[in-house]
This record gives C-alpha cells, sequence and structure tokens, in this order.
C-alpha cells in the first residue's frame, strides 16, 4: 500500500486478486467493472498468466482515492503454480465462483486454502462474488448456503451477473472501503506508536 | 366239416399280422393253454376281432384286419376230417406236454417244501447268530465310544467291576427269591394235602352219619348255595344302589337348590324321627303312669320353683340396679343443665325472631298493599292539586303578558345577544394574540440556545486567540523557526530532486535493460512457439467452454421434467375435482 499525496488528494493503492474456477467470470467481472460497464465479451478466451487492471476508486465522503491494481488471473490447472507469486503481495481478494456450478462453489476451499498458506494469514480481507445470477433457471447454490460459507470465512457475500451487468460495482466498491478503513487504522495505530515514542 | 391244416396255419398267420392273432399269440405264450376256446371265438371272427381290435388298435389298422378277417374265413371254408383229426392230435399232444410241465412243477415245490423245514430250522440259528452278533456289535459299539471318549482302562476296568459286583448281588437275590418261592411252593402243597385230608375226614364222617342226617346235611348245603347265591345278589344289589347313590349326589351337588332340599329333607326325617321318639316316649309314659313318674316329675316342679325363686331375686336385685343408674343419670343431668340453660335462652331467643319473622313475613303482603293503596291515594291527591295549581297558574298568566313587559323583555334580550358576540369576538382575538406571543416565546428560546452556542465559540475563539497573541508576543523566534523550516525544506527538495534524478536514471537503465531481455525472449524460438501453444490453449477452452454452455442450454431445454410434474399435478387436481363431483350425489 503506498501513498501519494497530490493537490490534496490521497491516492492509496493495493493489490487486489481474483480467485476462482476456470470459466466462472472473473476476466468478465473485471473487464465489466474496468470499463464503467461498456465492455462484455460474449465469447470465452481463457486467461492467459493474468491481466492486470487499473481503476481508481473514490471513497464517498472523503479525499481519498483507491487505486485499485485488479490482477484477473488465469486459473486454469496449467497456470496454477504460477498463482501463488500472484498472491504473495496481495491485501484484496476477491472468490468468485459460478452460482450454476456446484464444482465451482465446492472449490472456493481449495482457493482459500491457497491463500492462507502463502499469506500466512488466517483471516483474509476479502470478498465473496457468486456470479452469473441471471441463469436463476439453472440457478444450484442457494443464497443462504453461500451466505453462510462466507460469513464462517468472514467474508462478505455478494451476488452479481456480468452479462446483464448487476451489482458489478458493488463487491470493488465495498474492497475500496475495506482497504480505506484498513489504512486509516493503521495510521491512527502508527500516530499513537509515534506518540508513545516521543 | 373242417379244412386243410396248412390253410388253417397261413390263417393263423396273417391274422396275427392283422392284429387279430396277437391276443391268441399272447395266450399261447403265457399260459400254453390250447387255444380251442380261442378257436371258437374265432369262428365268428370278424365281430371278435372287431371287438378287440377297438379296445386295442388304432384305427387306421382296424379296417385292414376286418378285410383280412374274410379271407380266414375262406381259409377254413374248407373243412375236411384229416385236418381237423390232426388238428386234434396236435393239440392232445399238447395237452400232455402242458401236463407233464405242471408235474414238474409240482414235484419242485414239494422239494422246496420239504426243504422249507430245513430253512426254518437255518432261520432259527441264523437268528440267533444275529444276536450274538448284534450283542458283540454293541460290545464293540461301547468300546469304540469309550476309545474315542478317550476314557481310561482302569476307568473301564473299574465300571466292570462294579457292575460285575451288581450282578452278583443281584444274582444272591434271585437265588433267594427263588428259595423262598420254593418254600412257599411247599407250604402251600401241604396246605393242599391237609385241605385235603380235611376233606376226607369230613367225607368219612359224612358217610358214618345216619341217612336222615344226610339229607339234612344235604338240604343244608343246598340252603348255603342258595344263602350265598342270595348274598351275591345282595351285594350286586348294594353295588349297583351305591353307585345310583352316587350319581344322583353328583348331580345334587351340581343344583344347589337340590341340595338345600335333600338337607331339608334329612332334618325333616331327623325331626321326624325325634318325634316318633318322642311319641314312644308319650306312650311309655303313659303306659306307664306310675307313682314313680309322679314323684319324679314333683321333683322337677319343686326344682323348677327353687329356680324362678333365684331368678326373681336376682330380677329385684337388677332392678335397683336399674334405678341407681337413674339416679345417677338425672345427677348427670342436673350437672349438665347450667351450662345448656344459657344455651336455651340462645335458643329461645333466636326462636323469638324466628317468630317474628314469621310473622312479619305473613303480614307483609297485607302491609304491602296498604301501603300500595297508601302510594296510590297520594299519587292521586297530587295529580289532583297539580290540576288545580295548573288551573290556577292558567288563570294567572295572562294577566301577566297581556302588558308591554314582553316588548321590553325582547328589546333586553336583543341587546344582551349583541353584547354577547362582541363579547366572544373580543375572546376571539385575544386567544390568537396569546398564540402569536407564544410562538414569540419559542423563537426567543431558539434565540437563547444559539447565542449560547455563539458564545461558547467565541468563547473557543478567544482562547485561540490568546494562545497565538502569545506566540505573536516572542516573534524573533517564530521568524527564526520559519526560516529553519525554509531551510529544512529546501535542503529536502534538493535532496529528493537527487533522488529523483538517480532514480530515473536506474528507471531508464533497467528499462534499456528490459527492452533488451524483451528483444531476447522476442527472438527466442520457444517463446514463440508458447505464445502459439498458449493462443491454441486459450482457443480451445473457449470451443470447450462454448460446447459446456451448449450442452447446459440443450439439457435444459430438454428438461422435460418441471413440465411434466406441473402437468401431472393439474392432473390430479383435475381428477380430485371430478371426484368431489362425483360425491356429491346430483340433485334431482
Amino acid at each position: 500500500m503506498a501513498t501519494k499525496s497530490l493537490t490534496n488528494k490521497l491516492i492509496l493503492r493495493a493489490k487486489c486478486v481474483l480467485l476462482g474456477n476456470p470459466a466462472v467470470g472473473k476476466s468478465a467481472i473485471t473487464q465489466l467493472f474496468h470499463s464503467d460497464g461498456s465492455q462484455f465479451s460474449k465469447n470465452y478466451s481463457m486467461t492467459i498468466h493474468s491481466e492486470v487492471y487499473i481503476k481508481p476508486v473514490n471513497i464517498p465522503d472523503t479525499s481519498v482515492t483507491i487505486e485499485l491494481f485488479i490482477y484477473d488471473l488465469g486459473c486454469h490447472e496449467i497456470f496454477q503454480d504460477y498463482i501463488p507469486k500472484y498472491i504473495e503481495d496481495a491485501t484484496l481478494f476477491a472468490f468468485v465462483f459460478d452460482v450454476t456450478n456446484n464444482d465451482s462453489f465446492k472449490n472456493l476451499t481449495k482457493w482459500i486454502q491457497m491463500v492462507r498458506k502463502v499469506t500466512g494469514k488466517k483471516v483474509i480481507p476479502g470478498v465473496l462474488i457468486g456470479n452469473k445470477i441471471d441463469l436463476s433457471l439453472r440457478r444450484s447454490v442457494s443464497v443462504q448456503h453461500a451466505e453462510e460459507f462466507a460469513n464462517s470465512y468472514g467474508f462478505e457475500y455478494f451476488e452479481t451477473s456480468a452479462l446483464s451487468n448487476t451489482d458489478i460495482e458493488d463487491p470493488f466498491h465495498f474492497l475500496a472501503n475495506m482497504c480505506h478503513s484498513n489504512y486509516e487504522e493503521q495510521l491512527k495505530e502508527f500516530i499513537k506508536d509515534s506518540q508513545t515514542l516521543i | 366239416m373242417y379244412g386243410k391244416a396248412p390253410s388253417g396255419s397261413f390263417a393263423n398267420r396273417p391274422s396275427s399280422r392283422a392284429g387279430l392273432g396277437s391276443s391268441w399269440g399272447n395266450i399261447r405264450g403265457t399260459t400254453g393253454v390250447p387255444p380251442q376256446t380261442g378257436r371258437l371265438g374265432a369262428r365268428p371272427t370278424t365281430k371278435m376281432g372287431l371287438g378287440f381290435q377297438v379296445m386295442d388298435r388304432p384305427m387306421t389298422q382296424q379296417g385292414l384286419g376286418g378285410i383280412k378277417g374274410s379271407n380266414q374265413v375262406r381259409g377254413r371254408m374248407i373243412q375236411d376230417r384229416t385236418f381237423f383229426m390232426s388238428e386234434l392230435r396236435h393239440k392232445v399232444s399238447l395237452v400232455t406236454n402242458e401236463i407233464n410241465k405242471l408235474n414238474n412243477e409240482i414235484n419242485v415245490i414239494e422239494k422246496e417244501n420239504e426243504n422249507y423245514d430245513a430253512f426254518e430250522k437255518k432261520v432259527d440259528q441264523s437268528a440267533n447268530e444275529l444276536r450274538e452278533l448284534q450283542g458283540q456289535l454293541g460290545d464293540l459299539n461301547t468300546l469304540v465310544d469309550k476309545l474315542n471318549v478317550d476314557t481310561d482302562l482302569e476307568d473301564i476296568e473299574r465300571l466292570y467291576n462294579q457292575i460285575k459286583i451288581k450282578n452278583q448281588r443281584e444274582n444272591n437275590i434271585l437265588n433267594d427269591i427263588f428259595t423262598q418261592r420254593q418254600q412257599k411252593e411247599n407250604l402251600i402243597r401241604d396246605m393242599e394235602k391237609k385241605i385235603e385230608e380235611e376233606r376226607k375226614q369230613a367225607e368219612e364222617q359224612l358217610k358214618k352219619l345216619d341217612a336222615d342226617k344226610l339229607n339234612e346235611y344235604y338240604s343244608f348245603k343246598e340252603q348255603n348255595a342258595q344263602y350265598i347265591a342270595e348274598i351275591q345278589q345282595k351285594d350286586q344289589m348294594i353295588n349297583e344302589l351305591n353307585e345310583k347313590e352316587k350319581t344322583l349326589r353328583e348331580n345334587l351337588e351340581k343344583n344347589q337348590l337340590k341340595l338345600k332340599a335333600y338337607e331339608n329333607f334329612m332334618k325333616i326325617n331327623e325331626l321326624k324321627e325325634k318325634k316318633e321318639a318322642l311319641e314312644e316316649d308319650i306312650s311309655s309314659i303313659e303306659s306307664k303312669n306310675g307313682p314313680e313318674e309322679r314323684e319324679r316329675l314333683l321333683q322337677k316342679v319343686k326344682e323348677d320353683n327353687v329356680e324362678i325363686s333365684g331368678m326373681e331375686r336376682k330380677i329385684t336385685d337388677l332392678e335397683e340396679q336399674i334405678s341407681k343408674c337413674k339416679e345417677r343419670l338425672s345427677q348427670l343431668d342436673m350437672d349438665i343443665d347450667p351450662h345448656q340453660g344459657e344455651k336455651n335462652s340462645k335458643y329461645e331467643e333466636l326462636l323469638k325472631r324466628d317468630k317474628d319473622m314469621q310473622a312479619f313475613i305473613d303480614s307483609f303482603d297485607s302491609k304491602k298493599n296498604e301501603l300500595v293503596e297508601k302510594t296510590n291515594q297520594i299519587q292521586t291527591q297530587i295529580a289532583e292539586s297539580l290540576e288545580k295549581l295548573s288551573s290556577l297558574s292558567k288563570r294567572d298568566i295572562p294577566s301577566y303578558t297581556g302588558a308591554s313587559g314582553l316588548k321590553e323583555l325582547k328589546e333586553d334580550l336583543q341587546f344582551k345577544q349583541k353584547e354577547m358576540k362582541n363579547s366572544e369576538n373580543t375572546a376571539d382575538a385575544l386567544i390568537i394574540e396569546r398564540n402569536q406571543r407564544l410562538q414569540d416565546l419559542e423563537k426567543v428560546n431558539q434565540l437563547e440556545s444559539k447565542l449560547n452556542f455563539e458564545l461558547t465559540s467565541l468563547k473557543n475563539k478567544i482562547e485561540k486567540l490568546n494562545e497565538d497573541m502569545e506566540k505573536i508576543k516572542n516573534i524573533d523566534e517564530l521568524k527564526k523557526s520559519t526560516e529553519e523550516q525554509k531551510k529544512k525544506n529546501k535542503a529536502d527538495r534538493q535532496g529528493l530532486r537527487e533522488f529523483r534524478d538517480s532514480l530515473k536514471q536506474e528507471v531508464a537503465g533497467l528499462s534499456t535493460i528490459y527492452d533488451g531481455k524483451k528483444a531476447q525472449l522476442q527472438e527466442n524460438e520457444t517463446f514463440a512457439q508458447l505464445g502459439a501453444f498458449e493462443q491454441k490453449l486459450r482457443y480451445q477452452e473457449s470451443n470447450n467452454f462454448h460446447l459446456k454452455e451448449y450442452i447446459q442450454t440443450k439439457t435444459l431445454e430438454s428438461n422435460y421434467q418441471a413440465i411434466s410434474q406441473e402437468i401431472l399435478q393439474s392432473l390430479e387436481e383435475c381428477n380430485g375435482q371430478i371426484l368431489k363431483l362425483m360425491s356429491i350425489p346430483p340433485s334431482c
């Protein structure tokens, strides 16, 4: 997390990593969010290694802007060896699953375990995103189930649909807010420590 | 009269083929009896043959037989003496052969019979042998059992000894019993001998007796025999009666009523017996009626008198006691009285009250009636007086309104109404004014709070200003500090600029290195290949994804279960409604 002050504006930078089974819509979500809902590729194109998007998010009622470095990782089995390197210095995580695909939901634990292993932290700052809610007919993971799962890991749960562009920005805004509040807390602690030191 | 021999034989042969002769052949084979009867039966041929054929043969061959039978008849139509003679001779020889055979058989059977006795003896022998062998087998079996159970030789010997001893003992006992039996038999023989001797003696004595006495004796004997017979009969009777009684008793026990009746009957019998006894006594007394009896009676009377006097004395004693007890009772009553007096008085009071209440209740109706009558009278009086009053007032009012007072009163009223309206208006105005004042008051209150707030802020400002004033007091120090800060900032700026420059240089260097590496990479063949492979993979994956999507959509499209469930539900509903409709009976 780096800070840079420019004409009264505080810019915080945070690395956010998206994880989840392939073809659940990670790239779709990130592209939509990055382009403010204008870009949505109807054809599937597998992400190779990773795509990085930079998206500034303004925190309301403050002069703080959070620059999210969104790492859209290719989670295909071939690239699994590289993933830990991307995770290492990430500060925010978004776990994405497909509400029509039960396997993607079950595999979330695997991804979470991986993050825990790499970061060495028990509490992961992140969100859980259930994608493709537009396919309500094919839905196989209930909201209640997903919420219970998210609560058990301390995540906030969001439901999105990249196709119909619904609630795409919410999880990212939440992550930005979380980042900001973390920063504030750390700043306060730092000030306190410095005061006690002096 | 008879036909030729060869033709007869011919006739026989075809007949056998046709099925007619089959019965003949069979008869010959089994019994060997000459077929004379068969021949007699063969003459009417077709009829007999038909009868057999129906039983034995299927229909298709029957017709053939019938036809060939006619051939036979034709053969016999040539009847010759020589033929029948030869036939007869032939048959006779057959009979003689048969007789010989039977004789042989008889001989064989006789021999067998002779052997039979020997065989029977043999059978006995072999049976004995079998028994022995069975005994041995049993022993051996027990031995095998013992061997199987692994019992020791000593145990077996012990057992053997025990059994031996037992056997000996039992043998001894048997011998004893045998000897005893012999003794008894001897005794019995002795006794029999004695009896015979006695009989002989008796006979001798009888012989010694005279003829009359002998007759008598015989007659007595007969009588005795008769009596014995009678006794036997009576015994039988008794037995029968006893059995009857038993059965009757059982019946009685089953029925309680009958039992009671029986008991009662028994009692009656007893009583009757007693009565008879008493009557006998009386009769005896009457018959005797002697002075002894009188004396005895007198004595009894005296005794009775003494007893009576004793009893009377006792009675008097008891009466005295009773009187004493009564006195005591009266005394106790006296003692109790004072307590009872109070209660009695209370009770009497209550009684009086009760009487009063009763009287009141009795007299209530009459009193009520009186009072009602009184009130009615008073009401009527009041009504009368009111009427009077009204009549009086009617007379008075016109005299009062007739004057000009009414107009004055009206004017007064109008004036007062006007005043009233004025006062109401003033009241409304006052209320409005009051509301305005109240609003003003609220405003003032708000203002006050605002003022207070302002005051506090002002006070804070004053404090700040005061602090600033203190700072400003030593301006020189401030100036110094600002200059120092300026210097510091400048130094910082310079340092940072230098740092930035150095960083820029570094970045430039790194970028050049990066470019170089990138170029290297681009040149590398494997990288290009990898890139191509990755593109391929991406293409494949996209294909894969689209196919999966397609499959899922198709499966969804072809998923009929939801629709089928809906249809089933609606069907059930329809059925239920139909059932309901059916269950409702038609109104007509």
